[in-house]
C-alpha cells in the first residue's frame, strides 16, 4: 500500500485523509421492463485532496456538484465507483476505506463519524436522546449500565445540554438543539475526523453561527479534523482552512480560505463569489450570474 | 453580545418526554368517535367470551312450540318487576300460517343473575347463573308443564333464541377476524419486510405475486376453498381451514404498506446514520425501521379485520364455510337466503345489524388509530 | 368605498396598510398568538422586506394578506387596507371567506410565489395550462389569447423554448426553472402586490441570485409592490427598499434598509446582523489588527 504524503493543496505534515481519484458513478437506467444501462451521471469524477490532522476543509458546491457524494464516499456510506480514500488510524495505520471489506469497517467508524444536515430527519424520533447520542457506545460495545449513563451525560453537558435532556424524546427540541445532538453522537466516540454534510444549512442564520462556533470549540478541545460541507461560501469563510469549490462532480479549485476570498483564480468561484447577496446594500451582488455560467459553460474546459 | 434568541420549546415540559405511544394515546384520546368504538368492541368481545353467562339459553336449546316467535320487550309493573306477557300461538285456518298473540292474563316475570340451565365455564366451574333470564324457570311453567320461554330478539324455525345463538356467534365471528388478521401479519410483515429490504430481483418478484393474488376474483376462490374444505372436517378443523383462506388472501395489502415503509424510512438520514455508527443490518431492522412504523401496522390490521369478519360470514352465508350445528353470524345468516322468510320474519336478520355495527366500530377504530398514528405529522 | 379622501392623491398613499395585525391558533392544548399587533404599510412600487428567523410569525403575516390562515389558525383582529387602483379601497381583514372580491384580490391584485415552487404547481397538469387558468379566471380571455399571453410571460421569465415549455409538466423542469414558471404564473394577472414567500431559500446560490434579478427587472416593469419574506439579510439588504424585522409574532424594528442595516437601533436586530458570517468576518479582522498579528499567523 502506497501511503501518499500531501501533494494536492499544499499539506506538508502528513494527512489524516488522502483522497485520490475518488469517483461515483450512477447508471442511468431506460424506462421499461428490461432495463439496461442507458447512460452514466458522472456524480463524482476524479476527486482528490488531502486532509491534515486538526485542518477544517470547506467542500463548496451547489446541488449536484457532487459535494455529498463525496463526503458520503469517504465514509463509505456509499461505495465508491473508483479511487482511493486513505484514512490514518490513530496508531498510525493507513487503510484504504474504499475497498475495505463492509467487516472491517466497523471498527473504523469509532474513529470517522458523520454530522448530518437535517436535523429532523437524522434523529431517529422513536428513541429518547440518550439512547440517540449512547447508541455509538452500544454498537461498539464500548460502555454500558453506569458508565454509558456518565459518558451520554458527559458529552451532552460539552455540546451545551442538560444531562435531563437524556429521557427526552428529539421532537421536544429545537432545529438547533437538535443539531447538537446530532453532534454528540457523533462525538461520543472521539473520532478523529468528523465529515460535517452541510451541518448548518438548514438552521436560521443566528443559529448557525453557534454550531459554527460549538464545532471549532470542540476541534480545539479534541483534535478533531473537519470535512465541512455547505453549498454556501459564505459559511465556510470564518469556518474552513482551505476551501475547495466543486462543480459538476470536479474540483475546480482547491486553495486556502483566504486566497479563495482574497483572490479567487477559477472563473466559477469568482461567478460563486459574486451571487451571493451582500447584506451591505452598498456593494451590490451580481444578478448576471445566469449569462456568465452560460458563457463559461461555452468556453473550452482546460 | 449574547446572540439571538431561539423559540423556546413548548412550555409544557411533560410533552417532551413523552414517548411515541403516550402521544399516539393523547391523540387517540380526542378522537371520540373511535374511543367509543373502542368500548363498544371490548363490551362486544367481553360479551363473547363469557357467553354462556350472558346468553340466556345454551347453545344447542330450542323450544319447538315457539318457532318463529317474534321478539319480546320487557315491560315494567310494580307487582310482577320486570315482565315479558306470555305468548299464546294461532294458526290462520286458511293458510297455516302459525302467528302469536301476547296472552297478558299470563306473566313470565323476568330478572338479572336468574338461575337457569347449568354449563361449564371455560372447563373452569360448572354454574346456573345467567345473565339475564326467566325468573324461576322451574316454577314457571305452562299448562302443558314445560317451562315459560322468553325471546328477547325472537326465535328462528326451530324456536332458538336468537340473542343466545348471536352471543355464541360472536364468539366464532370476532375470533375469526382476529385469528385471520395474526396469520395476516407474519405473513405480510415478513414478505413485505423481504420485499422491501432486499430489494431488487426478489423485491420484483414478490410484487408480481401480489399482483397476481389481487387479481383473483373472490368469490370463485372461495368456492374452490369451499369445495376442497373436506365435509366430514370437524368444526374445529373447517374454522381454522376459514381463517387460513381469508389471510392467504388477505397479507397482501399489509405486505405492500410494510414494504413501502421499509423503503421510505430506509431513506431515512437516521438509517444512514446508524450505518454510519457501525449498526448491522439487523440493527438498523429492527431497531430504527420496524419501531417507525409498528403503529401503521397496527393500523392496517385493524382496519382488515372487518374485511375478514365480513369474509367469514359471506363464505358461511354461501355455505361454503361454517355449517351448522356451529353458530355463528355468516351460519344464522343460512335462514335468511329466501325473501319470503325475511318479509315474514324480519329478526332473523339481527345478525346483520351486529355485523354492520362491529364492522363499523373496526373502521372507526382504524380510523383514529391512523390518525393518531403519527404523533409528528402535524408538528 | 373608494375615494373617501378626495383631496389627498391616491397614488402617495400606501399601496396596503397593515395595522394591528393579530394572528393566534387555538390548538387543544391553548391560544397560542403567532402575530401580535403587527403594524406596516408598503408604498406603490417600492419593496418591503419582512425579516426574521423561523417561527418569528413572518410567513403567518403574508398568509393573513391572501387570507389564506388555515384552522386553527385565525385572523382575531387588525386592518389590513388595500388600496387598490383597480378595485378601490379594500379592507382584506373584513372579506367573507367567499366573497367575490376575495377571490379577486387573491391571485388578481395581490399574488404570491412560495418557498417549494413544487408546492404550488400541480403535478398533474402542464406548466403552461396552469398559467393559462390563472389568466382565464381573472381576465376576460378566451383560451387561444390566454395561451399566446402565457408564452409571452414565459419567455419573460427567461424560460428558453417558452412554446415547447408550454406543455411540460412541472417534474420535468430544474428547480430555479420552476421558481420562474410560479413567477409568471404570479405575474401574468398583473398584479399590485406581489408576495414572495422565501423565494430563494430553497434554490442554489447561482439560481438565487438569477430569480431575486427577475423578480426587481419584472417589478420594474409592471410597477407592482413587493413584500418579501426572507430570514437572508443579504437578500434584504440587495431587494427591499424598506426592512421590518420581525421577533415573537411582533415587528422589532422598521425602516429604510440602509438605515436598519447599518444602524439598527434594536438589539435583536444588531444581534441578529452579528451573527452574519460576512459581519463575523469582518469582527475577526479588526480583532486581529487591533492584537497586532498579521492574519496569516492566526491559526484559528
Amino acid at each position: 500500500m502506497n501511503a501518499p504524503n500531501g501533494h494536492v493543496g499544499a499539506v506538508t505534515v502528513q494527512p489524516l485523509l488522502s483522497v485520490r481519484g475518488l469517483c461515483k458513478h450512477f447508471p442511468v437506467m431506460s424506462r421499461g421492463f428490461c432495463s439496461k444501462v442507458v447512460a452514466v451521471v458522472k456524480a463524482v469524477d476524479d476527486v482528490s485532496f488531502d486532509l491534515a490532522p486538526s485542518e477544517t476543509l470547506g467542500l463548496v458546491g451547489e446541488s449536484g456538484s457532487g459535494k455529498t457524494t463525496t463526503a458520503r464516499c469517504v465514509l463509505r456510506a456509499i461505495d465508491p465507483s473508483a479511487g482511493e480514500v486513505f484514512f490514518r488510524l490513530p496508531d498510525g495505520r493507513m487503510v484504504d476505506l474504499a475497498t475495505l471489506p463492509a467487516r472491517e469497517l466497523k471498527p473504523i467508524r469509532q474513529h470517522a463519524q458523520m454530522v448530518f444536515q437535517d436535523p429532523y430527519s437524522s434523529l431517529n424520533p422513536r428513541m429518547t436522546v440518550g439512547d440517540i447520542v449512547g447508541e455509538p457506545l452500544v454498537i461498539h460495545g464500548l460502555a454500558r449500565g453506569e458508565e454509558l449513563e456518565v459518558r451520554v451525560a458527559e458529552v451532552l453537558a460539552r455540546v451545551g445540554l442538560k444531562p435531563e435532556h437524556r429521557l427526552r424524546y428529539p421532537h421536544a427540541f429545537s432545529g438547533w438543539q437538535r443539531q447538537r445532538i446530532g453532534i454528540a453522537r457523533a462525538l461520543i466516540m472521539k473520532p478523529s475526523l468528523i465529515v460535517c454534510d452541510e451541518a448548518t444549512s438548514a438552521l436560521d442564520v443566528s443559529v448557525q453561527a453557534q454550531v459554527l462556533d460549538l464545532l471549532k470549540e470542540l476541534q480545539r478541545e479534541f483534535r478533531l479534523t473537519y470535512l465541512f460541507v455547505a453549498h454556501n461560501l459564505d459559511v465556510v469563510r470564518n469556518f474552513c482552512d482551505r476551501v475547495a469549490v466543486m462543480r459538476k462532480g470536479r474540483i475546480v479549485e482547491l486553495a486556502p480560505t483566504t486566497q479563495i476570498f482574497a483572490a479567487p483564480q477559477h472563473a466559477y468561484t469568482k461567478i460563486l463569489l459574486s451571487a451571493v447577496p451582500s447584506p451591505d446594500p452598498d456593494v451590490r451582488m451580481n444578478f448576471n450570474v445566469g449569462e456568465e455560467l452560460a458563457k463559461l459553460d461555452a468556453a473550452p474546459q482546460p | 453580545m449574547p446572540a439571538a434568541v431561539t423559540p423556546a420549546p413548548p412550555s409544557e415540559s411533560s410533552i417532551s418526554t413523552l414517548s411515541q405511544w403516550a402521544l399516539i394515546r393523547r391523540r387517540f384520546a380526542h378522537h371520540q368517535l373511535a374511543v367509543a368504538s373502542l368500548y363498544l368492541l371490548a363490551v362486544l368481545y367481553v360479551i363473547a367470551l363469557g357467553a354462556e353467562f350472558f346468553a340466556p339459553y345454551p347453545r344447542q336449546w330450542r323450544d319447538l312450540a315457539r318457532a318463529y316467535c317474534p321478539p319480546q320487550l320487557p315491560r315494567f309493573s310494580p307487582e310482577h318487576g320486570i315482565y315479558v306477557p306470555a305468548m299464546k300461538r294461532q294458526v290462520d285456518p286458511l293458510t297455516f300460517k302459525k302467528s302469536y298473540i301476547e296472552d297478558p292474563a299470563q306473566v313470565v316475570e323476568l330478572g338479572v343473575f336468574v338461575r337457569g340451565h347449568t354449563y361449564e365455564f371455560w372447563g373452569l366451574f360448572t354454574w346456573d347463573r345467567h345473565f339475564f333470564g326467566v325468573k324461576d324457570p322451574e316454577e314457571n311453567l305452562r299448562a302443558d308443564g314445560t317451562p315459560r320461554t322468553f325471546f328477547y330478539l325472537g326465535a328462528d324455525k326451530y324456536g332458538q333464541d336468537i340473542l343466545s345463538r348471536l352471543i355464541y356467534g360472536s364468539r366464532i365471528s370476532l375470533s375469526v377476524g382476529l385469528v385471520s388478521i395474526a396469520v395476516t401479519f407474519l405473513l405480510g410483515v415478513t414478505i413485505g419486510g423481504i420485499s422491501g429490504y432486499v430489494g431488487g430481483g426478489v423485491d420484483n418478484f414478490i410484487q408480481r405475486v401480489i399482483e397476481v393474488i389481487n387479481a383473483f376474483p373472490q368469490i370463485p376462490l372461495w368456492l374452490a376453498f369451499g369445495a376442497v374444505l373436506p365435509a366430514d372436517w370437524s368444526p374445529l378443523s373447517t374454522y381454522f381451514a376459514i381463517t387460513l383462506v381469508l389471510s392467504l388472501l388477505g397479507w397482501t395489502g399489509l405486505a405492500r404498506v410494510v414494504r413501502g415503509k421499509i423503503l421510505s424510512l430506509r431513506e431515512e438520514d437516521y438509517a444512514m446514520a446508524a450505518r454510519l455508527l457501525g449498526a448491522s443490518h439487523t440493527r438498523v431492522l429492527f431497531r430504527h425501521l420496524l419501531p417507525g412504523f409498528t403503529s401503521h401496522i397496527i393500523v392496517v390490521l385493524t382496519m382488515s379485520v372487518p374485511a375478514m369478519i365480513l369474509g367469514e360470514t359471506s363464505l358461511s352465508f354461501l355455505q361454503l364455510g361454517l355449517r351448522p350445528p356451529i353458530v355463528s353470524w355468516g351460519v344464522m345468516l343460512q335462514d335468511c337466503l329466501s325473501i319470503q322468510t325475511v318479509a315474514n320474519y324480519p329478526w332473523l336478520l339481527m345478525p346483520v345489524v351486529l355485523i354492520v355495527l362491529t364492522v363499523l366500530c373496526f373502521n372507526f377504530l382504524g380510523d383514529g388509530l391512523r390518525d393518531a398514528a403519527d404523533p409528528y405529522s402535524t408538528k | 368605498m373608494s375615494d373617501a379622501d378626495p383631496g389627498t392623491d391616491p397614488a402617495h398613499l400606501p399601496l396596503l396598510e397593515v395595522e394591528n395585525l393579530e394572528v393566534s391558533f387555538f390548538t387543544p392544548d391553548g391560544v397560542v398568538p403567532a402575530v401580535q399587533g403587527v403594524t406596516f404599510s408598503i408604498a406603490r412600487g417600492r419593496t418591503l422586506a419582512l425579516v426574521g428567523e423561523s417561527g418569528s410569525g413572518k410567513s403567518v403575516t403574508s398568509y393573513s394578506i391572501l387570507r389564506l390562515i388555515q384552522p386553527p389558525g385565525r385572523i382575531v383582529g387588525g386592518r389590513m387596507l388595500l388600496r387598490s387602483a383597480r378595485a378601490g379601497d379594500i379592507d382584506i381583514a373584513q372579506l367573507g371567506e367567499e366573497s367575490e372580491m376575495l377571490y379577486k384580490v387573491r391571485g388578481g391584485l395581490v399574488s404570491m410565489i412560495f418557498q417549494e415552487p413544487m408546492t404550488a404547481l400541480s403535478p398533474v397538469h402542464t406548466v403552461g395550462s396552469q398559467i393559462a387558468e390563472a389568466i382565464l379566471i381573472h381576465q376576460k380571455l378566451n383560451p387561444t389569447q390566454a395561451r399566446g399571453l402565457t408564452i409571452e410571460m414565459l419567455k419573460k421569465v427567461g424560460i428558453a423554448n417558452a412554446e415547447q415549455r408550454y406543455d411540460h409538466y412541472p417534474h420535468e423542469l430544474s428547480g430555479g426553472m420552476r421558481q420562474r414558471v410560479v413567477i409568471a404564473m404570479a405575474l401574468v394577472c398583473k398584479p399590485e402586490l406581489l408576495i414572495a414567500d422565501e423565494p430563494t431559500t430553497a434554490l442554489d446560490v447561482t439560481i438565487q441570485a438569477q430569480i431575486l434579478g427577475l423578480i426587481k427587472t419584472l417589478q420594474r416593469e409592471l410597477g407592482c409592490s413587493v413584500l418579501l419574506i426572507t430570514h437572508d439579510f443579504g437578500v434584504v439588504a440587495q431587494m427591499a427598499d424598506d426592512v421590518a424585522v420581525m421577533y415573537r409574532g411582533q415587528i422589532v424594528e422598521r425602516g429604510d434598509v440602509r438605515a436598519v442595516l447599518k444602524n439598527p437601533q434594536h438589539a435583536y436586530t444588531r444581534a441578529l446582523l452579528d451573527a452574519l458570517p460576512s459581519r463575523r468576518h469582518a469582527a475577526l479582522q479588526s480583532a486581529r489588527a487591533a492584537a497586532e498579528l498579521a492574519p496569516a499567523e492566526v491559526k484559528s
